[in-house]
């Protein structure tokens, strides 16, 4: 919690304008700073980029862990079922796909609202669909297997609407696939924090199926775990988490596969209602610090998040399993 | 339970004509019999002859064909998922998805059914798990981790957690496989002295059919057209035994109770 706190006020005061500490701290607690303008770039750029990072990165790792649990593999993640792919074929659509109709027109409506809403609306069109089948099939390894079929059709189609678009808007596409933590208003900060706390409220509500999961369905359902409702709730608890987040911010890689293992190296636990608190936590730590390091202090550029989480975290996680030399799952 | 039927003669488990098998295939049909409390039985066999898709259909992982399975008169079906695992807990042959959980927190996981909806233990809970730990001998091992287990260890963990979730039945898939006569005499000896002691009824499948005979209350013998259920000596007067394997191959001794290879 400390630590949180820590990057969170560490976050704030850096970015691409040198902002002293003392300045942040009195723009923070309402005091009078030197320039307006400061207090500006901390209430509206500033804290909403801190904020989405920290909903970001404890959705995706909770989407992670919920997906580990329930197809028992270790390399699940958030976008397993195709939730991120659904979400780059919306973004795609909208950028490249409209395009090839009108020229014209595509570029007044590429705005970031939009392309929040195409991609979310992708996201969830590939959702209800693994939901839909979800209910249909009874042996949750297919599902897996359906999630993964889905994701190639999306990205199929993306590769289809990118060899026939021009480079300006494959560029624009691709600058969507880096992810971004920034540019949110604090009406999309509302949305994206409602839909979080409804995800992770779902998630809560499942502790006991998820800790039940860990025996294997049989064992679950011979402990009274109603395993289609359970399914259903966790899978939907991981499309709203994972969809608001890709929507608002891109598909950002790394923190909902990693994140969950990290997490159990740590506090050396299986048991949920450890976990899911954890892991809330060390998501928000993880991509804090990752967007600390992508602004790179005092420098006008701004690194894509979605390549720092990896840089950051993948030696991270390698590390830690090189030195317990066993993998804890 | 106890105090409002005191007769020990009590059957808990009734079978009838019932069909097991899968969505197109008939496994097997019109197995009938009823086993009561505290008894131990086992389900005997070939291979391929049904014996786990009884059992799984009895523990209501999947549907049966036909047919009806009580459990103290209520036929299981129209039983809720949580009154179910608060009458019959299972010990399976597959293993489980995670091992990084002590001892102690695999067999907490039993009590799952009588848990609030954070699954936080109660009193009574951490009663019945110490009380399955110290019945299973498991006291030293409690806070270690299931990966560090041997296969006879961990199949006692496993039983530990069934008998923590207190249920009536405790139904059991070959529990001794992959054991050495050593750990399967002392892990079907466990059964039959949970079965006695604690009044539950256990019912396991098998292929230690001379231990069986030595040790269970009731033994059912699915040949494929018909089934017999009795109690071993019974079943061994009626040569019940001598039909489970061809004859030129194997050949059932009644006076030792065992099974010799024809030479």
């Amino acid at each position: 919690m400390v630590v949180l706190c820590g990057c969170l006020i560490l976050s704030i005061s850096l970015g691409s304008v040198s902002i002293s500490f003392t300045d942040t701290m009195k723009a923070i607690f309402g005091a009078e700073t030197q320039n307006e303008s400061l207090t500006y770039i901390i209430w509206n750029y500033r804290i909403p980029k801190a904020l989405t990072a920290i909903m970001s990165g404890a959705g995706l790792a909770l989407s992670g862990l919920l997906m580990q649990t329930l197809f028992r593999n270790p390399l699940a993640g958030p976008f397993v079922l195709g939730i991120s792919s659904g979400a780059s074929l919306g973004a795609a659509v909208l950028i490249m796909g409209l395009s090839l109709f009108s020229g014209i027109l595509s570029a007044s409506v590429v705005s970031n609202v939009s392309l929040a809403l195409a991609s979310s609306m992708g996201s969830f069109l590939v959702l209800f669909l693994v939901i839909g089948v979800a209910t249909k099939i009874k042996d949750t390894m297919a599902l897996l297997i359906i999630g993964l079929m889905f994701g190639s059709i999306t990205a199929a189609v993306v590769s289809v609407l990118s060899y026939f678009t021009h480079a300006e808007k494959l560029q624009q596409y691709v600058y969507w696939t880096f992810g971004s933590l920034g540019d949110l208003s604090w009406g999309q900060l509302g949305i994206l924090g409602v839909a979080i706390v409804f995800g992770v409220g779902i998630s809560i509500f499942s502790v006991k199926p998820l800790n039940g999961y860990l025996l294997g369905e049989n064992y679950a359902q011979s402990l009274g775990i109603h395993l289609k409702k359970s399914r259903f709730l966790i899978i939907m608890a991981t499309g709203i988490l994972a969809g608001s987040i890709t929507a608002f911010a891109g598909p950002i890689a790394f923190i909902g596969l990693a994140v969950p293992h990290l997490t159990r190296q740590i506090f050396n636990t299986t048991d949920h209602k450890i976990l899911v608190p954890a892991v809330l936590m060390y998501g928000s730590i993880t991509l804090l610090l990752c967007d600390i390091v992508a602004q790179l202090p005092g420098q006008a550029e701004v690194l894509p998040i979605n390549a720092i989480t990896s840089i950051i975290g993948a030696p991270v996680v390698i590390w830690l399993l090189m030195r317990k030399r066993k993998m804890i799952f | 339970m106890d105090i409002t039927n005191p007769e020990k003669e009590h059957t808990i488990l009734e079978i009838d004509d019932l069909t097991i098998g899968y969505e197109n295939k008939k496994v097997y049909s019109a197995i009938s019999f009823a086993v009561k409390k505290g008894e131990c039985a086992a389900i005997v066999g070939v291979n391929g002859i049904g014996k786990s898709t009884l059992l799984r259909t009895i523990g209501h992982l999947q549907p049966a064909l036909g047919g009806t399975i009580k459990i103290d008169g209520t036929v299981i079906s129209q039983m809720s998922m949580n009154n179910l695992a608060k009458r019959l807990s299972l010990v399976l042959t597959e293993s489980i998805a995670s091992k990084n959980m002590t001892v102690k927190e695999l067999i907490a996981l039993g009590r799952q059914p009588y848990t609030n909806w954070m699954g936080s233990l109660g009193e009574m809970d951490i009663k019945k798990i110490s009380e399955a730990i110290s019945m299973l001998e498991l006291n030293h091992l409690a806070d270690t981790k299931c990966y560090e287990l041997s296969d006879g260890q961990l199949q006692r963990v496993m039983i530990a957690r069934a008998l923590a979730q207190d249920t009536d039945i405790i139904l059991l898939d070959e529990p001794t496989t992959h054991l050495d006569l050593f750990h399967k005499v002392q892990i079907l000896k466990l059964l039959k002295s949970i079965a006695h002691q604690t009044k539950k009824t256990v019912l396991f499948t098998s292929h230690e059919i001379e231990m069986a005979i030595q040790l269970c209350d009731k033994i059912l013998i699915l040949e494929g057209d018909k089934n017999s259920f009795d109690e071993p000596c019974k079943l061994i007067e009626n040569k019940a035994f001598e039909r489970l394997f061809p004859l030129d191959t194997i050949h059932f001794d009644a006076t030792t109770g065992t099974f010799r290879i024809q030479k």
